[in-house]
Protein backbone atom coordinates (compact mmCIF):
# COMPACT_ATOMS: atom_id res chain seq x y z
CA UNK A 1 0.00 0.00 0.00
CA UNK A 2 2.71 2.51 0.99
CA UNK A 3 4.18 1.93 -2.37
CA UNK A 4 1.88 2.44 -4.14
CA UNK A 5 0.82 5.52 -2.31
CA UNK A 6 4.14 6.86 -2.69
CA UNK A 7 3.93 6.50 -6.99
CA UNK A 8 0.30 8.01 -6.75
CA UNK A 9 1.95 10.96 -4.59
CA UNK A 10 3.74 12.54 -7.74
CA UNK A 11 1.02 12.16 -10.13
CA UNK A 12 -0.31 15.70 -10.55
CA UNK A 13 -4.75 16.52 -11.42
CA UNK A 14 -5.65 19.34 -13.14
CA UNK A 15 -9.17 20.71 -12.20
CA UNK A 16 -10.78 23.86 -12.32
CA UNK A 17 -12.89 26.48 -10.31
CA UNK A 18 -15.93 27.80 -11.84
CA UNK A 19 -16.69 30.85 -9.70
CA UNK A 20 -20.27 32.37 -8.68
CA UNK A 21 -19.62 34.51 -11.71
CA UNK A 22 -18.96 31.68 -14.17
CA UNK A 23 -14.91 32.93 -14.23
CA UNK A 24 -12.91 29.44 -14.75
CA UNK A 25 -9.73 29.14 -12.72
CA UNK A 26 -7.04 26.07 -13.74
CA UNK A 27 -5.26 24.72 -10.87
CA UNK A 28 -2.93 21.68 -10.48
CA UNK A 29 -3.00 19.52 -7.55
CA UNK A 30 -1.54 16.43 -6.23
CA UNK A 31 -4.02 13.69 -5.85
CA UNK A 32 -3.70 12.96 -1.78
CA UNK A 33 -3.02 17.07 -0.71
CA UNK A 34 -5.58 18.57 1.29
CA UNK A 35 -7.54 20.65 -1.09
CA UNK A 36 -8.35 23.52 1.05
CA UNK A 37 -4.95 24.51 0.82
CA UNK A 38 -5.25 25.49 -2.86
CA UNK A 39 -9.02 26.99 -2.12
CA UNK A 40 -7.56 29.52 0.40
CA UNK A 41 -5.22 31.25 -2.31
CA UNK A 42 -8.18 31.25 -4.49
CA UNK A 43 -10.22 33.01 -1.52
CA UNK A 44 -6.79 35.45 -1.73
CA UNK A 45 -7.27 36.35 -5.71
CA UNK A 46 -11.13 36.66 -5.57
CA UNK A 47 -11.07 38.87 -2.41
CA UNK A 48 -13.97 37.04 -0.81
CA UNK A 49 -14.47 35.93 3.18
CA UNK A 50 -14.05 31.87 3.80
CA UNK A 51 -17.18 32.49 5.48
CA UNK A 52 -19.40 33.74 2.73
CA UNK A 53 -18.15 31.16 -0.27
CA UNK A 54 -18.99 27.55 -0.02
CA UNK A 55 -17.24 24.88 -2.57
CA UNK A 56 -19.58 21.95 -3.61
CA UNK A 57 -18.25 19.01 -6.19
CA UNK A 58 -21.31 17.01 -7.40
CA UNK A 59 -23.44 18.41 -4.57
CA UNK A 60 -21.07 17.31 -1.81
CA UNK A 61 -19.69 19.89 0.33
CA UNK A 62 -15.76 20.12 0.84
CA UNK A 63 -14.71 19.71 4.21
CA UNK A 64 -11.26 20.40 5.58
CA UNK A 65 -10.11 16.76 5.20
CA UNK A 66 -11.64 16.34 1.64
CA UNK A 67 -8.73 15.52 -1.00
CA UNK A 68 -9.18 14.71 -4.44
CA UNK A 69 -8.64 10.79 -4.04
CA UNK A 70 -11.55 10.84 -1.55
CA UNK A 71 -13.51 11.86 -3.78
CA UNK A 72 -13.04 10.03 -6.37
CA UNK A 73 -12.45 13.33 -8.93
CA UNK A 74 -11.10 12.85 -12.29
CA UNK A 75 -8.64 15.14 -14.36
CA UNK A 76 -10.42 18.47 -15.59
CA UNK A 77 -13.31 17.59 -13.10
CA UNK A 78 -15.01 21.28 -11.86
CA UNK A 79 -15.43 22.49 -8.49
CA UNK A 80 -18.10 25.13 -7.95
CA UNK A 81 -18.49 28.30 -6.16
CA UNK A 82 -21.52 29.42 -4.81
CA UNK A 83 -22.72 32.32 -2.39
CA UNK A 84 -23.89 31.03 1.16
CA UNK A 85 -27.71 31.12 1.52
CA UNK A 86 -29.56 33.09 3.75
CA UNK A 87 -33.72 33.71 3.59
CA UNK A 88 -35.91 35.19 5.72
CA UNK B 1 66.43 31.51 31.83
CA UNK B 2 66.62 30.08 28.60
CA UNK B 3 62.24 30.44 27.87
CA UNK B 4 62.48 34.31 29.29
CA UNK B 5 65.11 35.12 26.54
CA UNK B 6 63.30 33.37 24.21
CA UNK B 7 60.41 35.39 24.71
CA UNK B 8 61.85 38.22 24.87
CA UNK B 9 64.01 37.54 21.84
CA UNK B 10 60.84 36.32 19.50
CA UNK B 11 59.00 39.60 19.35
CA UNK B 12 62.54 41.76 18.25
CA UNK B 13 62.63 38.92 15.32
CA UNK B 14 59.33 39.17 14.37
CA UNK B 15 59.51 42.94 14.43
CA UNK B 16 62.72 42.56 12.22
CA UNK B 17 61.52 40.26 10.10
CA UNK B 18 58.07 42.64 9.49
CA UNK B 19 60.08 45.46 8.85
CA UNK B 20 62.25 43.49 6.30
CA UNK B 21 59.36 42.14 4.61
CA UNK B 22 56.94 44.48 4.98
CA UNK B 23 56.94 48.02 5.24
CA UNK B 24 53.98 48.11 8.29
CA UNK B 25 54.96 46.62 11.65
CA UNK B 26 52.11 45.19 13.27
CA UNK B 27 50.49 44.66 9.92
CA UNK B 28 50.80 40.68 10.25
CA UNK B 29 47.80 39.82 13.15
CA UNK B 30 45.76 42.18 11.50
CA UNK B 31 45.32 40.81 8.13
CA UNK B 32 45.20 37.45 9.89
CA UNK B 33 41.78 38.63 11.85
CA UNK B 34 40.26 40.24 8.40
CA UNK B 35 41.15 36.78 6.69
CA UNK B 36 39.26 35.05 9.19
CA UNK B 37 36.29 37.53 9.21
CA UNK B 38 35.64 37.83 5.74
CA UNK B 39 36.08 33.78 5.28
CA UNK B 40 33.82 33.73 8.28
CA UNK B 41 31.40 36.03 6.74
CA UNK B 42 31.44 34.76 3.13
CA UNK B 43 29.95 31.43 4.85
CA UNK B 44 27.54 33.29 6.50
CA UNK B 45 26.48 35.07 3.36
CA UNK B 46 26.34 31.92 1.20
CA UNK B 47 24.32 30.52 3.71
CA UNK B 48 21.99 33.23 3.64
CA UNK B 49 21.17 33.59 0.33
CA UNK B 50 21.09 29.54 -0.32
CA UNK B 51 18.65 29.84 2.44
CA UNK B 52 16.66 32.77 0.74
CA UNK B 53 16.68 31.50 -2.77
CA UNK B 54 15.11 27.70 -1.83
CA UNK B 55 12.56 29.99 0.16
CA UNK B 56 11.62 32.12 -2.93
CA UNK B 57 12.03 29.10 -5.14
CA UNK B 58 9.31 26.79 -2.91
CA UNK B 59 7.53 29.76 -2.93
CA UNK B 60 7.21 29.79 -6.37
CA UNK B 61 6.73 26.42 -7.01
CA UNK B 62 3.56 26.61 -4.57
CA UNK B 63 2.24 29.62 -6.69
CA UNK B 64 2.96 29.29 -10.26
CA UNK B 65 1.42 25.79 -10.90
CA UNK B 66 -1.50 25.99 -8.41
CA UNK B 67 -3.25 28.66 -9.48
CA UNK B 68 -2.70 30.23 -13.07
CA UNK B 69 -5.27 32.28 -13.85
CA UNK B 70 -6.05 32.78 -17.57
CA UNK B 71 -9.11 34.77 -17.82
CA UNK B 72 -7.96 38.75 -17.80
CA UNK B 73 -11.13 39.47 -16.12
CA UNK B 74 -11.00 37.60 -13.09
CA UNK B 75 -7.38 39.37 -12.72
CA UNK B 76 -9.22 42.28 -13.47
CA UNK B 77 -11.64 41.81 -10.94
CA UNK B 78 -8.89 41.89 -8.15
CA UNK B 79 -8.49 45.48 -6.92
CA UNK B 80 -12.05 46.04 -7.71
CA UNK B 81 -13.00 43.18 -4.98
CA UNK B 82 -10.63 44.46 -2.63
CA UNK B 83 -11.69 47.74 -2.94
CA UNK B 84 -14.87 46.91 -1.88
CA UNK B 85 -14.17 44.96 0.57
CA UNK B 86 -11.34 47.10 2.60
CA UNK B 87 -13.74 50.25 2.66
CA UNK B 88 -16.18 48.37 4.83
CA UNK B 89 -13.89 47.51 7.24
CA UNK B 90 -12.14 51.32 7.24
CA UNK B 91 -15.13 53.11 6.94
CA UNK B 92 -16.01 53.19 10.47
CA UNK B 93 -12.79 53.76 11.16
CA UNK B 94 -12.43 56.68 9.27
CA UNK B 95 -13.82 58.86 12.26
CA UNK B 96 -11.21 57.07 14.64
CA UNK B 97 -8.44 58.56 11.68
CA UNK B 98 -10.14 61.78 11.96
CA UNK B 99 -9.88 62.35 15.29
CA UNK B 100 -6.21 60.40 15.77
CA UNK B 101 -4.49 61.71 12.79
CA UNK B 102 -4.17 65.36 13.91
CA UNK B 103 -2.28 64.31 17.10
CA UNK B 104 0.41 62.13 14.62
CA UNK B 105 0.76 65.76 12.65
CA UNK B 106 0.71 68.16 15.33
CA UNK B 107 3.91 67.23 17.35
CA UNK B 108 5.59 67.02 14.08
CA UNK B 109 5.37 70.16 12.84
CA UNK B 110 5.33 71.87 16.25
CA UNK B 111 7.98 69.71 18.43
CA UNK B 112 8.65 72.93 20.97
CA UNK B 113 4.79 73.16 22.01
CA UNK B 114 4.63 70.82 24.37
CA UNK B 115 1.64 71.89 26.19
CA UNK B 116 -0.68 71.81 23.41
CA UNK B 117 -0.53 67.95 22.65
CA UNK B 118 -0.88 67.36 26.44
CA UNK B 119 -3.59 69.86 25.92
CA UNK B 120 -5.13 68.12 23.12
CA UNK B 121 -4.63 64.33 24.05
CA UNK B 122 -7.19 64.09 26.64
CA UNK B 123 -9.99 65.45 24.27
CA UNK B 124 -8.70 62.44 22.42
CA UNK B 125 -9.05 60.14 24.72
CA UNK B 126 -12.70 60.51 25.56
CA UNK B 127 -14.08 59.66 21.86
CA UNK B 128 -11.46 56.61 22.53
CA UNK B 129 -13.71 55.17 25.16
CA UNK B 130 -16.95 56.07 23.59
CA UNK B 131 -16.55 55.08 20.47
CA UNK B 132 -16.43 50.99 21.13
CA UNK B 133 -20.36 51.42 21.74
CA UNK B 134 -20.37 51.75 17.89
CA UNK B 135 -19.24 48.45 17.24
CA UNK B 136 -15.74 48.61 15.78
CA UNK B 137 -15.48 45.53 13.53
CA UNK B 138 -11.85 44.67 14.15
CA UNK B 139 -11.13 44.92 17.74
CA UNK B 140 -12.53 41.81 19.60
CA UNK B 141 -14.64 42.20 22.77
CA UNK B 142 -15.30 40.24 25.55
CA UNK B 143 -18.42 39.85 26.79
CA UNK B 144 -18.89 39.05 30.26
CA UNK B 145 -22.22 37.78 31.77
CA UNK B 146 -22.07 37.89 35.88
CA UNK B 147 -25.34 35.52 36.86
CA UNK B 148 -26.83 35.71 40.30
CA UNK B 149 -24.69 32.72 41.27
CA UNK B 150 -21.68 34.25 41.21
CA UNK B 151 -20.49 32.69 38.15
CA UNK B 152 -18.96 34.89 35.34
CA UNK B 153 -18.57 33.87 31.56
CA UNK B 154 -16.77 35.47 28.96
CA UNK B 155 -17.50 34.97 25.57
CA UNK B 156 -15.35 36.67 22.66
CA UNK B 157 -16.96 37.62 19.85
CA UNK B 158 -15.52 38.65 16.65
CA UNK B 159 -18.42 41.17 15.64
CA UNK B 160 -18.02 41.03 12.05
CA UNK B 161 -21.12 38.36 11.92
CA UNK B 162 -23.60 41.37 11.84
CA UNK B 163 -22.75 41.77 7.82
CA UNK B 164 -24.35 38.70 7.25
CA UNK B 165 -27.33 38.77 9.13
CA UNK B 166 -25.31 36.34 11.72
CA UNK B 167 -26.77 36.36 15.12
CA UNK B 168 -23.50 37.39 17.63
CA UNK B 169 -22.15 35.85 19.87
CA UNK B 170 -23.33 38.43 22.55
CA UNK B 171 -27.02 38.12 21.11
CA UNK B 172 -26.86 34.44 21.68
CA UNK B 173 -25.45 35.54 24.93
CA UNK B 174 -28.02 37.55 26.06
CA UNK B 175 -30.72 35.29 24.98
CA UNK B 176 -29.19 32.26 27.04
CA UNK B 177 -29.14 34.64 30.04
CA UNK B 178 -31.23 37.27 29.70
CA UNK B 179 -34.63 34.45 29.59
CA UNK B 180 -35.31 35.19 25.94
CA UNK B 181 -35.05 31.08 25.93
CA UNK B 182 -37.98 30.94 27.91
CA UNK B 183 -41.31 28.86 28.37
CA UNK B 184 -44.24 29.15 26.62
CA UNK B 185 -47.45 28.75 27.79
CA UNK B 186 -49.42 26.12 26.13
CA UNK B 187 -52.83 25.77 27.59
CA UNK B 188 -54.59 26.16 24.59
CA UNK B 189 -52.28 23.96 21.93
CA UNK B 190 -52.69 20.68 24.24
CA UNK B 191 -49.55 19.97 22.94
CA UNK B 192 -50.21 18.93 19.85
CA UNK B 193 -47.52 20.60 18.19
CA UNK B 194 -44.69 19.80 20.54
CA UNK B 195 -45.69 17.04 22.56
CA UNK B 196 -43.75 16.06 25.95
CA UNK B 197 -43.48 20.15 26.30
CA UNK B 198 -43.07 21.10 30.01
CA UNK B 199 -41.04 23.99 32.18
CA UNK B 200 -39.31 20.29 32.86
CA UNK B 201 -37.79 20.22 29.75
CA UNK B 202 -36.77 23.86 29.29
CA UNK B 203 -34.77 23.80 32.03
CA UNK B 204 -33.32 20.68 30.64
CA UNK B 205 -31.98 22.30 27.63
CA UNK B 206 -30.52 25.42 29.54
CA UNK B 207 -28.81 22.52 31.50
CA UNK B 208 -27.08 21.55 28.60
CA UNK B 209 -26.62 25.16 26.79
CA UNK B 210 -25.20 26.67 29.68
CA UNK B 211 -21.67 25.14 30.86
CA UNK B 212 -18.30 26.60 32.18
CA UNK B 213 -16.61 26.39 28.84
CA UNK B 214 -19.24 28.18 26.80
CA UNK B 215 -16.55 28.28 23.85
CA UNK B 216 -15.75 25.56 23.15
CA UNK B 217 -19.40 24.05 23.46
CA UNK B 218 -20.45 26.56 20.84
CA UNK B 219 -17.64 25.30 18.07
CA UNK B 220 -18.79 21.68 18.70
CA UNK B 221 -19.43 20.29 15.50
CA UNK B 222 -23.22 18.03 14.85
CA UNK B 223 -23.35 16.93 11.75
CA UNK B 224 -22.71 19.37 9.05
CA UNK B 225 -23.43 22.34 11.50
CA UNK B 226 -21.85 23.57 14.88
CA UNK B 227 -23.86 24.45 18.10
CA UNK B 228 -23.15 27.68 17.60
CA UNK B 229 -25.60 27.92 13.86
CA UNK B 230 -28.04 26.19 15.57
CA UNK B 231 -28.84 28.95 17.66
CA UNK B 232 -30.08 30.91 15.15
CA UNK B 233 -33.06 28.77 14.84
CA UNK B 234 -34.84 29.34 18.42
CA UNK B 235 -33.75 33.28 18.23
CA UNK B 236 -37.14 35.49 17.05
CA UNK B 237 -36.53 37.28 13.62
CA UNK B 238 -33.38 35.54 12.73
CA UNK B 239 -33.32 33.92 9.05
CA UNK B 240 -32.40 30.66 8.88
CA UNK B 241 -28.73 29.19 7.51
CA UNK B 242 -28.32 26.98 4.26
CA UNK B 243 -25.98 25.13 6.40
CA UNK B 244 -29.36 24.87 9.04
CA UNK B 245 -31.74 23.98 6.21
CA UNK B 246 -29.26 20.97 4.70
CA UNK B 247 -29.13 19.78 8.28
CA UNK B 248 -32.41 19.29 8.96
CA UNK B 249 -33.67 17.98 5.59
CA UNK B 250 -30.47 15.31 5.81
CA UNK B 251 -32.24 14.66 9.24
CA UNK B 252 -35.52 14.15 7.18
CA UNK B 253 -33.77 11.77 4.56
CA UNK B 254 -32.04 9.20 7.60
CA UNK B 255 -35.20 9.01 9.36
CA UNK B 256 -37.05 7.79 6.50
CA UNK B 257 -36.20 4.58 5.92
CA UNK B 258 -34.58 5.06 2.03
CA UNK B 259 -38.16 6.60 1.49
CA UNK B 260 -37.11 9.82 0.94
CA UNK B 261 -34.09 11.43 -1.81
CA UNK B 262 -32.66 14.83 -0.30
CA UNK B 263 -30.89 17.04 -2.59
CA UNK B 264 -28.79 19.83 -1.59
CA UNK B 265 -29.59 23.62 -1.39
CA UNK B 266 -27.59 24.65 -4.67
CA UNK B 267 -29.68 22.19 -6.83
CA UNK B 268 -32.29 24.43 -8.24
CA UNK B 269 -29.63 27.14 -8.79
CA UNK B 270 -27.31 24.64 -10.80
CA UNK B 271 -30.34 24.12 -12.76
CA UNK B 272 -31.51 27.54 -13.47
CA UNK B 273 -27.48 28.73 -14.22
CA UNK B 274 -26.80 25.80 -16.56
CA UNK B 275 -30.03 24.09 -17.21
CA UNK B 276 -30.09 20.21 -17.90
CA UNK B 277 -26.79 20.12 -18.26
CA UNK B 278 -23.11 17.57 -17.07
CA UNK B 279 -22.82 19.99 -13.97
CA UNK B 280 -26.75 18.61 -13.17
CA UNK B 281 -26.38 15.43 -14.04
CA UNK B 282 -23.70 14.97 -11.82
CA UNK B 283 -26.03 15.37 -8.45
CA UNK B 284 -27.76 12.06 -9.10
CA UNK B 285 -25.09 10.01 -10.33
CA UNK B 286 -25.75 6.45 -9.00
CA UNK B 287 -29.23 7.33 -7.70
CA UNK B 288 -31.95 5.28 -8.56
CA UNK B 289 -34.89 7.56 -8.20
CA UNK B 290 -37.79 5.08 -8.20
CA UNK B 291 -36.30 3.11 -5.34
CA UNK B 292 -37.39 6.29 -3.48
CA UNK B 293 -40.99 7.72 -3.09
CA UNK B 294 -40.29 11.31 -2.72
CA UNK B 295 -37.32 13.63 -3.42
CA UNK B 296 -37.27 16.57 -1.44
CA UNK B 297 -35.64 19.98 -2.97
CA UNK B 298 -34.68 22.95 -0.94
CA UNK B 299 -34.50 25.61 -2.77
CA UNK B 300 -33.28 29.44 -2.38
CA UNK B 301 -34.65 32.42 -4.23
CA UNK B 302 -32.67 35.51 -3.15
CA UNK B 303 -33.96 35.68 0.06
CA UNK B 304 -36.27 33.18 0.49
CA UNK B 305 -36.90 29.60 1.31
CA UNK B 306 -39.02 27.46 -0.31
CA UNK B 307 -39.98 23.49 -0.69
CA UNK B 308 -40.58 21.86 -3.75
CA UNK B 309 -41.47 18.05 -3.34
CA UNK B 310 -41.39 15.50 -6.63
CA UNK B 311 -43.82 12.78 -5.92
CA UNK B 312 -43.43 9.64 -7.55
CA UNK B 313 -46.50 8.06 -5.91
CA UNK B 314 -49.20 10.46 -7.14
CA UNK B 315 -46.73 11.59 -10.27
CA UNK B 316 -46.56 15.29 -9.39
CA UNK B 317 -44.53 18.22 -8.34
CA UNK B 318 -45.89 20.17 -5.61
CA UNK B 319 -44.46 23.47 -4.69
CA UNK B 320 -44.59 24.59 -1.53
CA UNK B 321 -44.31 28.27 -0.42
CA UNK B 322 -45.48 30.90 2.65
CA UNK B 323 -45.03 33.46 0.13
CA UNK B 324 -46.81 33.19 -3.84
CA UNK B 325 -44.15 33.34 -6.28
CA UNK B 326 -45.35 30.39 -8.06
CA UNK B 327 -46.05 32.41 -11.50
CA UNK B 328 -42.94 33.78 -11.91
CA UNK B 329 -41.22 30.19 -10.73
CA UNK B 330 -43.35 28.07 -13.03
CA UNK B 331 -41.08 27.73 -16.42
CA UNK B 332 -38.09 26.66 -14.04
CA UNK B 333 -40.34 23.96 -12.27
CA UNK B 334 -41.53 22.89 -15.68
CA UNK B 335 -37.82 22.37 -16.41
CA UNK B 336 -36.95 20.18 -13.57
CA UNK B 337 -40.22 18.00 -14.26
CA UNK B 338 -38.40 17.82 -18.12
CA UNK B 339 -35.01 17.19 -16.27
CA UNK B 340 -36.79 14.15 -13.89
CA UNK B 341 -38.39 12.82 -17.20
CA UNK B 342 -35.89 12.44 -19.19
CA UNK B 343 -33.09 12.26 -17.73
CA UNK B 344 -33.76 9.84 -14.74
CA UNK B 345 -37.16 8.05 -15.48
CA UNK B 346 -36.38 7.37 -18.94
CA UNK B 347 -33.16 5.52 -18.09
CA UNK B 348 -34.64 3.11 -16.28
CA UNK B 349 -34.18 -0.43 -17.19
CA UNK B 350 -38.21 -1.44 -16.62
CA UNK B 351 -39.32 2.16 -18.15
CA UNK B 352 -43.16 2.51 -18.60
CA UNK B 353 -44.27 5.80 -20.21
CA UNK B 354 -46.68 5.54 -17.24
CA UNK B 355 -44.12 6.46 -15.16
CA UNK B 356 -43.74 9.99 -15.88
CA UNK B 357 -44.27 12.96 -13.82
CA UNK B 358 -47.51 14.83 -15.24
CA UNK B 359 -48.54 17.59 -13.04
CA UNK B 360 -46.72 20.79 -11.81
CA UNK B 361 -48.80 22.19 -8.80
CA UNK B 362 -49.05 24.35 -5.98
CA UNK B 363 -49.60 23.17 -2.31
CA UNK B 364 -51.16 24.65 0.47
CA UNK B 365 -49.03 25.79 2.75
CA UNK B 366 -50.06 28.83 5.40
CA UNK B 367 -48.61 31.93 4.96
CA UNK B 368 -46.60 33.90 6.73
CA UNK B 369 -47.26 37.36 8.26
CA UNK B 370 -43.67 38.28 9.10
CA UNK B 371 -40.90 38.66 6.85
CA UNK B 372 -38.49 36.66 9.00
CA UNK B 373 -39.63 33.10 9.17
CA UNK B 374 -40.01 31.66 5.93
CA UNK B 375 -37.09 28.95 6.52
CA UNK B 376 -38.84 27.10 9.29
CA UNK B 377 -42.19 27.47 7.39
CA UNK B 378 -40.17 25.33 4.48
CA UNK B 379 -38.73 22.67 7.10
CA UNK B 380 -42.08 22.22 8.87
CA UNK B 381 -44.30 21.76 5.62
CA UNK B 382 -41.47 19.09 4.39
CA UNK B 383 -42.34 17.47 7.84
CA UNK B 384 -45.54 17.73 7.05
CA UNK B 385 -45.65 16.85 3.72
CA UNK B 386 -43.19 13.56 4.84
CA UNK B 387 -46.07 11.85 6.78
CA UNK B 388 -48.45 12.66 4.11
CA UNK B 389 -50.87 15.23 6.28
CA UNK B 390 -51.84 18.37 5.58
CA UNK B 391 -50.04 21.52 7.49
CA UNK B 392 -52.08 23.02 9.90
CA UNK B 393 -50.06 25.85 11.81
CA UNK B 394 -49.95 29.24 11.79
CA UNK B 395 -48.09 32.08 12.33
CA UNK B 396 -48.88 31.82 16.08
CA UNK B 397 -47.06 28.66 16.63
CA UNK B 398 -44.03 29.80 15.27
CA UNK B 399 -41.52 30.47 18.83
CA UNK B 400 -43.06 26.49 19.54
CA UNK B 401 -41.77 25.49 16.36
CA UNK B 402 -38.48 26.52 16.24
CA UNK B 403 -37.82 25.27 19.82
CA UNK B 404 -38.96 22.10 18.71
CA UNK B 405 -36.81 22.30 15.52
CA UNK B 406 -34.18 23.12 17.61
CA UNK B 407 -34.71 19.69 19.40
CA UNK B 408 -34.98 17.94 16.91
CA UNK B 409 -31.65 18.90 15.30
CA UNK B 410 -30.21 19.06 18.57
CA UNK B 411 -30.73 15.58 19.82
CA UNK B 412 -31.27 13.98 16.61
CA UNK B 413 -34.88 12.32 16.74
CA UNK B 414 -37.94 13.34 14.77
CA UNK B 415 -40.82 14.47 16.94
CA UNK B 416 -43.95 13.17 15.97
CA UNK B 417 -46.77 15.30 14.42
CA UNK B 418 -50.62 15.23 16.66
Amino acid sequence: MTEDKGEDATEYMNLKILGHDNSVTPFKIKKHALLIKCLKTYFKIIGLDRVSVIFSFDGHRIIKTDTPSSLEMKEGDVIEVFLRQIGG
Amino acid sequence: MAPSTRSTNCPEQLTTMSDLSNPNGNARPQRKCTRSKRIYEGYEMTKITKRTTTKKRSSRQFKKPLLHVDTASSESERPSNVCVTQPNVTQPNVTHSNVTQPNVTQPNVTQPNVTQPNVTQPNVTQPNVTQPNVTQPNIIQPYIIKRNNGEVYVIVSNSDNNANNYPSDRRIAESLFVNIFNHINTVDYNNKIFPGYDLSLITEFKRDLVRKNVNAFLNKKLGLCSVKDLYQVFLTDIWLNDLIVQHYFNLLGSKSNNTIYVLSTYFFLDLKRHGIDEFTERYLKNVRLLNYSKVLVPTHLGNHWVLIVVDFSEKKIIYYDSLDYFASLCPKILMLKQYINLGHIAKEPNYQYGSNITDVCSGISPKQTNVNDCGIFTCTNARYNMCNKSSTFNQEDIPLLRQKLFYEMFYNELLPIE
